[in-house]
């Protein structure tokens, strides 16, 4: 045990933390996640690689052209919503970029972090109600299953919620 | 300003405002063989922001049944010491690298115990491990990872072991 520890901690820039990826799902709490991953990353000299699964499009055949083209708009309004959200972290750290994808959000970042070789992914709960964490509405504890490297999950307000 | 000016605006700003500051780092260890690394990791983390750990496991309630005999509560207590003995050597250990830590032992639920003590150290970050339970365990609660992410006041960093 003592030789896992020491080897571990024997020097105070062997915690290398490169490379980070920030899972943001673009809701109002995404620039204070944004934002404090900057902040942690600026303290590592590390990268930062924001991340937006956008789920896809729910199309059958009955599916109208209008709905189409509204899933289409919202599509292209998200990545707007990312890049600007990215553009914003920039102006004060400026090792940051933005991968949109589509497809399932735990799925997608923790795919991105292991193609980024990503020493850490960073996302945020937003203490969602019981019948949402059921539903797996909730992605941080889905990312938690699925990530192959450490997770941070930021929590804007230090304030305790029901269990 | 529409709402794109606005996010990015908010992004920038929240940057420039408080400084990133870690002083207290609860690190929550199950104590089983992944502990070890987890401490590692929680005590390499701590070093490099100049935080101070306090190591923390938390030990089940006892059994509150009609019939248990006197030797299930006797075994009960002989497990309790024993794991107080190894939390105390996982400090100890902890403390070797030149790391500042603190010992915290509690009896209860695991998820709400590392919430409470967080919360009482004032802690700004919990870093525990994930061991990825099966399917079952997940759904019978065993997994304490996302039961603390759901209680906790503060962010919680989840180690995973042989990512390095």
């Amino acid at each position: 045990m003592n030789q896992v520890l020491e080897k571990t901690v024997k020097d105070t820039n062997d915690l290398n933390i490169r490379e980070i990826v920030v899972a943001v799902d673009l809701s109002p709490h995404s620039e204070k996640t944004a934002a404090y991953a900057a902040k942690f990353a600026k303290s590592y000299g590390a990268s930062i690689t924001l991340v937006h699964a956008f789920a896809p499009e729910r199309i059958t055949e009955f599916t109208t052209q209008e709905v189409r083209e509204s899933y289409r708009e919202e599509e292209r309004e998200a990545e707007r919503a990312l890049r600007k959200l990215a553009e914003g972290v920039r102006e004060t750290y400026s090792d940051c970029g933005c991968e949109f994808r589509i497809g399932d959000p735990a799925e997608e970042v923790t795919l991105m972090a292991k193609d980024l070789n990503a020493d850490l992914i960073i996302t945020a709960s937003h203490h969602p109600h019981f019948l949402s964490r059921l539903f797996g509405l909730d992605q941080a504890p889905r990312i938690l299953h699925r990530a192959q490297c450490p997770v941070l999950v930021y929590h804007e307000e230090k304030e305790l919620t029901e269990p | 300003m529409n709402i794109l000016e606005e996010t990015k605006a908010a992004a920038s700003q929240s940057i420039n405002e408080d400084r990133f500051s870690i002083a207290k780092v609860l690190v929550a260890v199950d104590l089983t063989p992944h502990s070890e690394k987890t401490a590692a990791y929680g005590a390499e983390f701590a070093k490099s922001v100049g935080a101070s750990v306090t190591l923390l496991h938390v030990f089940p309630p006892e059994p509150n049944v009609e019939f248990a005999s006197e030797s299930v509560f006797e075994s009960f207590e002989r497990s309790r010491r024993l794991m107080a003995q190894r939390l105390t050597k996982l400090i100890d250990q902890v403390r070797e690298t030149g790391v500042e830590c603190d010992r915290d032992f509690r009896v209860g639920d695991p998820a709400e115990k590392i919430v409470e003590s967080a919360r009482d150290l004032h802690a700004d970050l919990i870093v525990t491990g994930a061991h990825h339970p099966g399917f079952l365990g997940r759904l019978f609660g065993l997994d304490q990872p996302p039961r603390i992410l759901h209680r906790a006041g503060c962010p919680v960093l989840v180690y995973h072991e042989g990512n390095e």
